[in-house]
Parts: C-alpha cells; sequence; structure tokens
C-alpha cells in the first residue's frame, strides 16, 4: 500500500496541538456560545483534523501523475513510479495492443525497471483495484472519529486539555470550556449569600443548580452559560470547594470540611524522597493481596475488582483513613478537577451511613475514625470496600473474628520512647492479616512519637534496624518477614513497602532467606 | 541428470485422496482435446474465439499488480469466466460430467471424492468407484506428487 497518501499510523499518538486548533476551538466556542465538555471539544477537533488531511491527501494526488494506475494511457518513454513493486522506477520501452475479452481497450506496456528487470503491464484499464491505491480507504481507521476515540482517549484528552490550560483566555470548571471574555459577570453579593446558604446546610454539598436556585440568580442568558459562569465564580473564591464526582458539580463551604480532609493528617507524612522500584518488583510481588500504599505505584490500575479487602495499616488506622492505591482509586469516586470528592460510606454490618472524603492529591479517602472506634479494629485488621447501589457510594464491612481473643503482637512504649513488641493476647472483633496485626495499648504515648517526630527525625535505615532488631526478638531463629517489618515501622513512621525492601536488601548487614524473610548475619549478632 | 519420472501411484486411492484433471493426460490420449474444451465455453466467447488457432494465448491481468502475463487463452477463459457461470453444472448431468466441470470451475483445485460428494450431492463412495479405477474418465486422476 502506498504510505504518501495516509495519514501515518502513528499520527493520533504523535498529536500536538497547534495554534490552528486553539484557534479552531476557540471559534467552536465562540460559535456554539455554550460551554463544552473536553470530551466534545476533542471529537469536534480530529473530526476538523480528519476533514484537513483529507483535503492534504486529494491536493497531494494532483502530483502524483508519475505513478503507474492502470487506468492511465502512457506512451513509450515515460519513466513510472510502480507502488506495487516497492516504488521502483521503470521506463516503457514500448507498447501494444493486448488480448484480453474482459479488457476490450487493453495495452500492454513493456517496462523496463532500473535494474535492468523487464516486465509488462495492463494500461487503459479502468476497473482494476490498483487505481484506487492513492484514494484514501473509508475503512482506514484513523480517518474514523469513534476509533481513533476509543483507541487514543487519554493520550488525546491529555495532549488537548494541557494545551486547552495554558490558554488564558480559555477556563474550565467541572469538564467544560468555555472563553473567559464571554462569560457572566457573578456579583459578590450573590458569592455572600451563597456562602450563608452552605452554611445553613453545615457546609453542603449543594449543587450548582439548586444554589443558583436559593441565591435567587437569573439572567437573560443561556442556562448552561450562566451556571458555569456561576461555577468559575465559586472556583475562584476560595470560600468555596468542588467536592462533586466527575460529572456532577456539588460545592461545599471550605471552612467546614474536616481537618483531615483540608491538611494531610500527621499520619500519613512521608519525609523520604522518592526510590526507584523497579528492581524490588521480584519482593513486591510477593507482599500479600490485601496490601495497598498509596505511596506505591505496583498495584495495578486496570484491576476490575468491585470488591477489595483492604489490611488496615497503623497510619490510616490512627487517620481513620483508606490508602487511594492505583487499585482502590479505581473503586471510589473520583472527578475532573476537584481535589476532594465528597461521598458517603453504606456500612453494611449496621446498615448505617455516614460521610466519606476521597482526597485526590494526597491519595487518601478519609471518614472512617469513629468507625473503626466503634468496631473495636486495629491494625491489620480486614476492612472490606465495594461499590455501593448508588452512584457515589461504597459498602463498608468487616468479617467478624470468632475467636474473642488471639495472641497479637502489641506495641509497648518504654519511658525512654523506645518502642518493643510482645506477643501478647488481646481482645479481637475483626479478622485480620497475620503479619500486618498489631494491638496498640497505649495510644497516648504513640501519640506523642509521632507529635515529636522522634522516629522521623532518625535516618529511616536507622528506624528499619532499629525495629527488625525488636521484631527479631519474637522468634527463636531471628527471622523477620519483609511484611511484618513494614507494618511495625509504620507504627512509629510513615514508611512504603519498597523503601522498607531497598533497606533490607541494601543493608550488608541483613541476609535474605528467601520468601520475603531477612535475618540479621552473624557478624552483626 | 536424469529426467524426473513421473509414475502414477500405484496406492489404492480412497475417498480422501485428491483428484483433479490431468492436463498431460489429455494431451496423450486425445489431439483434439482443445477442440473437446472449446465446446465448454459460452456463447459469447465462442464467438470471440472462433478465428483464434487452438492454442492462443489472452494477455492476463495480474489483479493485484497489474502485470500481463501471458496464459493459455481456452484454460484461462474457461475457468475463470465461462465456468462461473450459473449453469454451469446442470443438475442432471451424468456424474463423470459434473466431476469434470467441477474441477472447471473451481480452478482444477485438487478435491477428494469426500469432498466431491459435498459439492455434487452423490456419495464419495460411489464417487471413488468411478473415479479411482484403472479406467481413466476425460482426464480425472488422483494428483501426483512430483
Amino acid at each position: 500500500m502506498l504510505a504518501t497518501n495516509q495519514i501515518k499510523k502513528d499520527y493520533w499518538e504523535k498529536f500536538s496541538v497547534s495554534a490552528k486548533d486553539i484557534e479552531y476551538i476557540y471559534n467552536l466556542l465562540l460559535e456554539k456560545e455554550i460551554p463544552l465538555s473536553s470530551e466534545e471539544l476533542i471529537r469536534s477537533l480530529i473530526s476538523n483534523r480528519i476533514v484537513l488531511e483529507r483535503q492534504e491527501a486529494q491536493n497531494k494526488l494532483q502530483d502524483k501523475n508519475d505513478i503507474y494506475l492502470p487506468k492511465n494511457i502512457f506512451k513509450t518513454g515515460d519513466k513510472l513510479i510502480f507502488p506495487s513493486y516497492e516504488m521502483k522506477v521503470g521506463v516503457i520501452q514500448g507498447t501494444r495492443d493486448g488480448f484480453n475479452p474482459d479488457y476490450e481497450k487493453l495495452v500492454v506496456l513493456d517496462v523496463e525497471f532500473e535494474s535492468g528487470e523487464k516486465r509488462s503491464f495492463a494500461s487503459n484499464v479502468s476497473d482494476h483495484p490498483l487505481n484506487h491505491i492513492l484514494d484514501i480507504s473509508d475503512d482506514d481507521p484513523n480517518y474514523d472519529l469513534a476509533l481513533i476515540f476509543e483507541n487514543h482517549q487519554q493520550k488525546l484528552t491529555d495532549t488537548i486539555e494541557s494545551s486547552l490550560q495554558k490558554n488564558e483566555d480559555l477556563v474550565k470548571i467541572a469538564g467544560n470550556w468555555f472563553p473567559r471574555s464571554l462569560l457572566v459577570d457573578v456579583h459578590v453579593g450573590i458569592l455572600n449569600l451563597a456562602e450563608a446558604i452552605l452554611e445553613e446546610a453545615k457546609g453542603g454539598p449543594i449543587g450548582t443548580a439548586a444554589l443558583m436556585n436559593q441565591a435567587d440568580l437569573n439572567a437573560n442568558v443561556d442556562k448552561k452559560l450562566l451556571e458555569f459562569s456561576f461555577n468559575l465564580a465559586l472556583q475562584e473564591d476560595d470560600r468555596f470547594d468542588e467536592v462533586g464526582p466527575a460529572g456532577e458539580t456539588l460545592w461545599y463551604l471550605h471552612a467546614m470540611e474536616p481537618d483531615s480532609v483540608k491538611n494531610v493528617p500527621l499520619f500519613l507524612i512521608y519525609g523520604e524522597e522518592a526510590i526507584d522500584s523497579s528492581s524490588l518488583t521480584e519482593y513486591l510481588e510477593v507482599f500479600e493481596d490485601n496490601i495497598y500504599d498509596e505511596l506505591e505505584t505496583w498495584d495495578s490500575e486496570g484491576n476490575q475488582n468491585n470488591r477489595i479487602i483492604i489490611s488496615l495499616s497503623f497510619p490510616h488506622w490512627r487517620s481513620g483513613t483508606l490508602p487511594l492505591s492505583n487499585t482502590i482509586k479505581k473503586m471510589f469516586p473520583t472527578a475532573h478537577e476537584a481535589p476532594r470528592v465528597k461521598f458517603t460510606f453504606i456500612d453494611e454490618n449496621e446498615e448505617d451511613n455516614f460521610p466519606g472524603w476521597v482526597v485526590r492529591k494526597h491519595k487518601y479517602i478519609f471518614g472512617l475514625k469513629k468507625w473503626y472506634e466503634d468496631n473495636d479494629l486495629m491494625p491489620g485488621s480486614l476492612v472490606t470496600v465495594e461499590k455501593g447501589k448508588n452512584p457515589g457510594e461504597i459498602n463498608i464491612s468487616f468479617e467478624k473474628s470468632r475467636q474473642n481473643k488471639e495472641w497479637v503482637k502489641t506495641v509497648l512504649i518504654g519511658s525512654d520512647q523506645a518502642v518493643v513488641f510482645a506477643m501478647l493476647k488481646q481482645s479481637i472483633s475483626a479478622n485480620f492479616n497475620e503479619r500486618m496485626a498489631i494491638s496498640v495499648t497505649d495510644i497516648d504515648a504513640l501519640d506523642v512519637l509521632w507529635d515529636k517526630k522522634v522516629y522521623l527525625k532518625e535516618p529511616i535505615q536507622k528506624t528499619v534496624t532499629r525495629i527488625m532488631r525488636e521484631l527479631a526478638k519474637l522468634n527463636p531463629q531471628g527471622q523477620v518477614h519483609a511484611q511484618e517489618l513494614y507494618a511495625a515501622v509504620n507504627v512509629v513512621r510513615r514508611c512504603p513497602p519498597s523503601m522498607i525492601v531497598h533497606q533490607l536488601i541494601t543493608n550488608p548487614a541483613i541476609e535474605h532467606l528467601g520468601d520475603l524473610y531477612f535475618k540479621f548475619g552473624d557478624k552483626e549478632k | 541428470m536424469p529426467d524426473t519420472i513421473n509414475r502414477f501411484s500405484l496406492v489404492k486411492p480412497t475417498v480422501d485422496t485428491p483428484f483433479h484433471i490431468d492436463f498431460s493426460w489429455w494431451q496423450e490420449t486425445d489431439s483434439n482435446w482443445r477442440v473437446f474444451l472449446f465446446s465448454f465455453l459460452c456463447e459469447k466467447h465462442q464467438e470471440d474465439f472462433a478465428d483464434k488457432s487452438d492454442s492462443f494465448k489472452i494477455d492476463a491481468v495480474d489483479p493485484e499488480t497489474a502485470e500481463i502475463r501471458p496464459v493459455d487463452g481456452l484454460l484461462h477463459t474457461l475457468m475463470n469466466h465461462c465456468a462461473q457461470t450459473e449453469d454451469f453444472i446442470p443438475a442432471n448431468l451424468p456424474l463423470i460430467e459434473r466431476i469434470f466441470r467441477t474441477f472447471l470451475a473451481n480452478g482444477n483445485e485438487p478435491l477428494s471424492p469426500q469432498q466431491l460428494s459435498d459439492t455434487i450431492d452423490r456419495p464419495a463412495k460411489t464417487i471413488l468407484v468411478t473415479i479411482g479405477g484403472h479406467q481413466v474418465y476425460k482426464g480425472i486422476r488422483p494428483l501426483q506428487h512430483k
């Protein structure tokens, strides 16, 4: 197939936005006079590009007289390019009338190629497929809007949105774009009124349309445009926070949001620099299924599970949060831009519901502190989340333990603020991951360690070694599993699994025994 | 080097043995075989080729590259055009005639009695008994691998 007349295969892969594209989008929005979503703009832009590329291809055709097409008539001495023979060039040495009842006017061309090779070709044949080699096929997926969008949606969305965001003349609210110059001016008095309405509603959330209604916002313009302008005014005012999931614009009073939504909880703050975990994959893969950590990227984003069991780590248990790892974030409501999304937890055990927040930027889900306390959960408890019946609802539950008491690793704090672990019999309410389970008897003493950043001040290597030494005392062989160490280190400071493994395999004093079990070498003993 | 000797297999054919029209058999046994084949052409082509010699060539056009290849005009036209018409294989023809026309219509692609049975709706064993014996009818013989 001749390539010169087609959109290149990687055309959409390598798509970039030109000044003409921006101009096209701007004109489109001016023409429509209503805000359009990113998807609508992208589809329109792709269609426009397809039209332009087709025109360009047609223009190129004008210059293709030297291409051999069987329908044409040629004469001796003509120099032709043969697309079916790898674009080789040949000169016509002679012509003769051909004989074929199917092609009455057939003329045979005797052609000599530059290599000296001689072949004969048909001419004056109107119905040969080769005549259409320069045509643009209707079946070409590179000209098919639906297929292009399906195959390259993410790449195109990222590229186009990134270009539009650099354009100060365009504004985006809740996934919709519009020229700033055409927006309706929203008076500050209306915003003050909106603040009062949200305050009355205990912070919210309230949808834009309802808020407009209650604030009595009217203007003689398209309703969608007015709503868009109001949304922008709210967005540019620090008092308001957009907390709706994708496709829904809900407003909340920023001042009334929980502290742990506005600020990252102390227990979730990680201060170390990121490490390259690609060489640690073989170790990290062995971690158990229910270990999710928002600081890691190795759990699959493509996981389509609608039900996930999560083993609680100490930082999330203490913060009343869950990690928003790649797998888990697929299940929870998300948003185009809103950094915080409000949703509802449905307690399956108690048939109760309570608010939850997805804090997208810092990758955690807040709202579970009371639920953890009410149900006597502990670090290591297994919590199940699944999509609720309605959008914006997440079911949460745990499986009650059959045993009332179990031997569990228990953290004890000495008067010198040193951490010690001991196996003690503790009351248990929920099933738990044995390696992650840690009972906390004196939470106040632990809080002091975190508040004073006692362990955060020292190098991570020192903390890992110190905690490993304590865990090693719990069995005669002195062996420690990496996952146990991960759970235990996180009792005193935030640390992802990859950093734990990195410290273990790079420390010459520590030996890997296999299956993620480690022990101190003989010299260290 | 000695010429390759193309002997027919003495192995008894089965319903799965591929058969075809062996045109060399025609050349050896019937000097007028092309006249015989001419009678299979449709009316239009019989008129078109009325003044041509027995061994005329036509300029076949390659369907992909449009390259010209001189081919046997009679066989090419017969197989690619006339044998492709709807009434080329009437239902009431004798078995041998139907088999012969089936091979002309499929470009002389080898078919076993089993495969022929599906096409012409007669038992494979009947077909095998008819074309698998010592007597060769209309050049229909087992395919020989050289």
